[in-house]
């Protein structure tokens, strides 16, 4: 008797092994449209862009597996510890290679071509030219990268879990009136300051939370003049929680509806770009619609 | 080497400046170009170096058109120094010298033996030798010309071409870049230089060329061409040529320039002889019409009184006054509005001239230029001093210097009346 | 005097050839990875290969990222001081670098019109660099072209600038466009300068180029001693001044347009080496043109090294350092003013 539940462990763990075994090698797109094939699971991780790619491999339960990142003042808490490569619009080739990395995230351009030539294979997610721009860029990095590193079912949970997160937010301001919304970028006290416009995760994020980027005529993050905000006068700001103190206190904005009436907050973009981007959603919705 | 050029046309933005030059240039000579400015100097000497091409002739060095020669071939046998250089960087004066080498050197050739000492040599004729370490940024104008003459001979040419080489020269250097010129020649070397200075043209040229709005009005020896009425015609100025004993050559001055518009405020006869004229006739010469008399045409007051257009009663020299001239000089005074006897030494042959002034009988005013020395120019045993004593106690008067003299006879026939006594 | 000269002319050679052979291992020796100077040593001789045939990771990073890195540098280094020194003998003028006739800012165009069209391959983006330099210089030429097929070097300057400031509107404009992405940084850095893209390719195409380029220019250099003299000296000393002129620029064009399109515009080294070796060893280019290069060479690797560590493990754009070398120097010079230019 013991010997036939000996063997139907091993079969069970044959079969746990032939499944997971059989994952490998798999192939994804990446962020130029080319193909990557990772030929076996990933255990020498490194993050050489945004930080995104961490926050992922940490809700994937793959922190383990990573060996360094590049570093950003957006980095989790969770990888305070780890070597860093660089920064992460700059990170050090050498230093990654001397890790002798079997995945590396997220890196770009030269630096990509370079780990590339030497044999490394690089994942980078996002539109053309690493770019996240959409909620659902998100999701296409972490359906990916969970493919690459083994965990494609976490993978699907943790896109499951936000996309609920998202509609429930969405619910609560379907509709209702669409506040007008300005989302800039003013460092330097009444200066001409820059706006983000459409094609940009910031202004998905608006139009889910129940407002209307007033500026989504223009695409991308220009420059526009301070006669344009006053023009176009919306009535919430959202700002860089450092400039917060620049938009209120503009004497040449100060008639605008947002800085009149106080409805200026600050939102770190770069929460924009990560897993916890619906929580960046329900803290939008709250400045918009604050009755609810 | 002979230069021959025949025929040469050459124009600038449509603009003819040179027309129908033909010359031909002696193996040896030093032939100079003058001009005014504008009538085309530099543009002729560029032409011939070839760092332009005429529109029409031809340029011949030796027989061999210029035309068809590299600009390295060119440089083996002519080399220029042009009006202005200017050195980009802080090369010492042998490293400009040393790079007249250049055309006589292959692309990697180092400075052989023979570059060596012709770059010495040259340096030590052009006299730049004992600064040879020195920037020639640092150089004085005239130092700098004497190294780029060094870069020039260093280059072993057989045609040599200068533009203006003494501009901005002191005398002393002027004439050693011309004794530095002559000594080349003698070896050989053809030389031909633009020069605004007629006088140094003059004297160093063996042949000129006279160049009038690009065309030539006179090729030949200086004295053939530097004629006044040549220099008048390409320079519009008046000048006068003589012939300087001392350094056996032409020396051209210009004339000062005469007001012709006002009239004369009188005639003036003026007794002078032995060059105790000429500051009397020069002073006067503007307000007065003048006469002068007797003086025979070798005193040099007859030259000056001749620039200047007196009347002139001459007579033969070595001889006493004729009494003809006599006349004719007496004729004169009386004529005249005043007489004026100058500081003249007086000899037995100029005596008459006081008695002359004397028989006027004060009827013209007389004025006489220091009478009280007499004495030391008395020649005729103190008949002459008592001739002028008598003149002073006459009426006649005194005067000691030009100036008072002008002022003098200003204030006496400033009006328009004839000074009357 | 000459014999002094030819003696402290060889010990500068010398000198000069045993800090490039310095510079080599040092720049191979640096790096933000520790490798022991023994090990690295041996990589560049060929060891480090393992019995398998497959690399260690030390023998790559030396031998596929520091060592190339460091030839390039050589090579850029070497081709803007000596396009440089040209520069500033064809245009008597101390303040010529080798992007006076607007290279730097063609090449900028065109490099940051590749990053905005999202042209990927290192092959794009020099090429694109390469276009846009040699199209502004082209330009340049033409504007400075007088009748009789001339060309004023007073002219050329003036040209230079209004072009160069026109390319750089364009520039300006493109990184307008971008701004807000990646890409803008992209563009930035390019534009700052920068040896990191450095591969075994870019040298096989480099190298020939940079040492024919170099040495055209070295056989050149008599004539630029005699341009010293004025254009019309030169004639009388038998050279052609527009052929020479012609040839100089168009191989420094060539030279310069190279360097900057695989590493972008690196400021000063065009500029200041020429002036430094000028005043150690005159401005006969005969000898100029070689010890500047190498002296480029050789301070473009040091520079790059300073801008690999000091902030290291990131980078600073090599553009920087040799700003902050150059500058202050450059002030030193003019204030002194006993420079022997």
């Amino acid at each position: 008797m013991p010997k036939r539940v000996l063997v139907v462990l091993a079969v069970l763990m044959l079969l746990g092994l032939i499944a997971s075994a059989q994952q490998y090698p798999v192939t994804v797109i990446d962020d130029r449209g080319l193909e990557v094939t990772i030929e076996s699971q990933p255990n020498r991780i490194v993050v050489a862009g945004i930080p995104l790619y961490s926050e992922i491999l940490i809700d994937l339960g793959a922190l383990g597996r990573l060996i360094a990142v590049a570093q950003s003042p957006d980095n989790p808490p969770e990888v305070a510890d780890l070597p860093r490569v660089g920064e992460s619009f700059s990170p050090s080739v050498e230093v990654i290679l001397a890790l002798e990395p079997d995945l590396v995230l997220g890196a770009w351009g030269a630096v990509r071509d370079q780990l590339e030539e030497l044999g490394i294979v690089v994942l980078t997610t996002g539109r053309s030219g690493a770019i996240i721009a959409s909620v659902s860029d998100i999701f296409t990095t972490i359906r990916t990268v969970g493919i690459a590193v083994g965990n494609s079912a976490r993978a699907a949970d943790l896109i499951g879990q936000i996309a609920e997160q998202i509609i429930i937010i969405e619910s609560a301001v379907l509709g209702r009136e669409p506040v007008q919304v300005a989302f800039l970028y003013m460092s330097v006290p009444d200066t001409a300051p820059y706006a983000i416009g459409s094609g940009s995760i910031e202004n998905e994020l608006i139009l889910r939370a129940g407002g209307t980027n007033v500026f989504a005529d223009i695409f991308g993050f220009p420059p526009v003049s301070l006669e344009e905000v006053l023009a176009r006068d919306p009535e919430v700001i959202f700002t860089d929680p450092d400039h917060v103190e620049n938009v209120l206190e503009s004497q040449l904005l100060r008639d605008v509806t947002a800085v009149r009436d106080g409805q200026v907050f600050g939102i770190k973009a770069s929460y924009s770009t990560s897993t916890k981007v619906a929580e960046v959603l329900k803290l939008m919705s709250e400045f918009l619609h604050p009755e609810e | 080497m002979d230069i021959t050029i025949k025929g040469l046309h050459f124009s600038y933005n449509g603009k003819p400046v040179l027309e129908e030059i033909s010359l031909s240039i002696q193996k040896g000579e030093i032939f100079a170009i003058v001009g005014p400015n504008g009538s085309g100097k530099t543009t002729l000497l560029k032409n011939i170096s070839g760092v332009l091409t005429p529109d029409a002739g031809a340029v011949y060095l030796d027989m061999k058109q210029i035309a068809g020669l590299s600009t390295r071939e060119i440089a083996r046998h002519l080399t220029a120094v042009e009006q202005e250089r200017e050195v980009g960087f802080d090369f010492t004066v042998r490293e400009v010298v040393a790079m007249g080498r250049i055309p006589h050197q292959g692309r990697f050739a180092r400075e052989t033996q023979k570059d060596k000492q012709k770059i010495r040599e040259a340096m030590e004729l052009a006299n730049v030798i004992s600064f040879a370490d020195r920037p020639i940024r640092e150089l004085s104008g005239g130092e700098k010309q004497r190294t780029f003459l060094a870069m020039a001979l260093s280059q072993e040419p057989k045609v040599l071409l200068l533009d203006e080489p003494t501009t901005h020269l002191d005398i002393n250097y002027q004439i050693q870049i011309m004794e530095i010129v002559r000594q080349q020649t003698r070896t050989g070397l053809t030389v031909l230089m633009a020069l605004h200075d007629l006088n140094l043209a003059a004297q160093y040229a063996d042949r000129v060329a006279l160049v009038h709005r690009g065309r030539l009005l006179a090729i030949g020896e200086p004295k053939e061409v530097l004629t006044p009425s040549n220099i008048r015609r390409a320079f519009e100025t008046d000048v006068v040529v003589g012939h300087n004993p001392l350094t056996n050559s032409l020396y051209i001055n210009t004339v000062p320039y005469r007001r012709k518009a006002s009239p004369p405020l009188g005639n003036i006869h003026i007794i002078c002889g032995g060059g105790s004229g000429v500051a009397v006739l020069h002073a006067l010469a503007d307000r007065f019409s003048l006469s002068v008399g007797v003086i025979s045409p070798l005193d040099s007051d007859f030259q000056a009184a001749q620039r200047l257009g007196a009347k002139i009663v001459i007579d033969a020299p070595f001889a006493p006054i004729s009494p003809k001239a006599y006349k004719e000089n007496l004729d004169t005074m009386r004529s005249s509005d005043g007489v004026v006897i100058c500081d003249t030494p007086f000899g037995p042959g100029n005596l008459p001239n006081l008695r002359a002034a004397l028989e006027l009988e004060n009827k013209v005013n007389i004025y006489i230029l220091n009478p009280e020395e007499i004495e030391k120019r008395d020649y005729t045993g103190g008949q002459a001093a008592q001739l002028v004593r008598q003149l002073v106690r006459s009426g006649a008067v005194p005067i000691s210097s030009v100036k008072e003299l002008k002022r003098c006879l200003a204030v006496d026939y400033c009006s328009t009346d004839r000074g009357v006594n | 005097m000459s014999r002094k000269r030819t003696y402290s002319r060889r010990l500068v050679f010398a000198v000069l050839l045993a800090l490039t052979v310095l510079t080599l291992l040092a720049g191979v020796v640096v790096g933000p990875v520790h490798i022991p100077i023994s090990d690295a040593f041996s990589y560049l001789i060929g060891r480090g290969i393992f019995a398998d045939g497959s690399p260690s990771v030390s023998y790559l990073i030396i031998s596929q990222i520091r060592l190339p890195r460091v030839l390039l540098g050589l090579l850029v280094g070497c081709a803007l001081a000596i396009s440089g020194g040209t520069m500033q003998g064809l245009f008597r003028n101390p303040l010529a670098s080798p992007y006076v006739l607007g290279i730097a800012s063609g090449a900028s165009t065109g490099a940051s019109l590749i990053i905005l069209l999202n042209l990927h391959g290192v092959l794009f983006l020099s090429l694109g660099a390469f276009i846009g330099g040699s199209l502004a210089v082209g330009i340049v030429y033409q504007l400075a072209q007088e009748r009789d097929r001339k060309t004023s070097v007073y002219t050329l300057i003036l040209a230079g600038v209004a072009v160069g400031a026109l390319f750089s509107a364009v520039t300006s404009f493109i990184i307008f466009l971008s701004s807000g992405t990646e890409r803008m940084t992209d563009v930035i850095f390019w534009i700052m300068g920068g040896l990191g893209r450095a591969n075994w390719t870019y040298l096989y195409v480099l190298t020939p180029i940079v040492a024919l380029g170099s040495v055209i220019l070295i056989v050149f250099s008599r004539d630029l001693n005699a341009l010293a003299m004025g254009e019309e000296g030169a004639f009388h000393l038998g050279i052609n001044p527009e052929t020479s002129k012609r040839i100089m620029l168009g191989v420094a064009t060539l030279l310069t347009s190279s360097a900057v399109a695989f590493a972008g515009t690196i400021g000063f080294v065009g500029l200041i080496i020429p002036h430094i070796m000028r005043l150690i060893i005159g401005p006969d280019h005969r000898f100029l043109l070689p010890t500047t290069a190498i002296a480029g060479a050789v301070f473009l690797v040091w520079a790059d090294m300073v801008a690999r560590t000091v902030v290291q493990p990131a980078e600073l754009p090599v553009g920087i350092i040799t700003a902050f070398l150059g500058a202050p120097f450059f002030l030193y010079l003019l204030k002194t003013k006993k420079a022997r230019m």
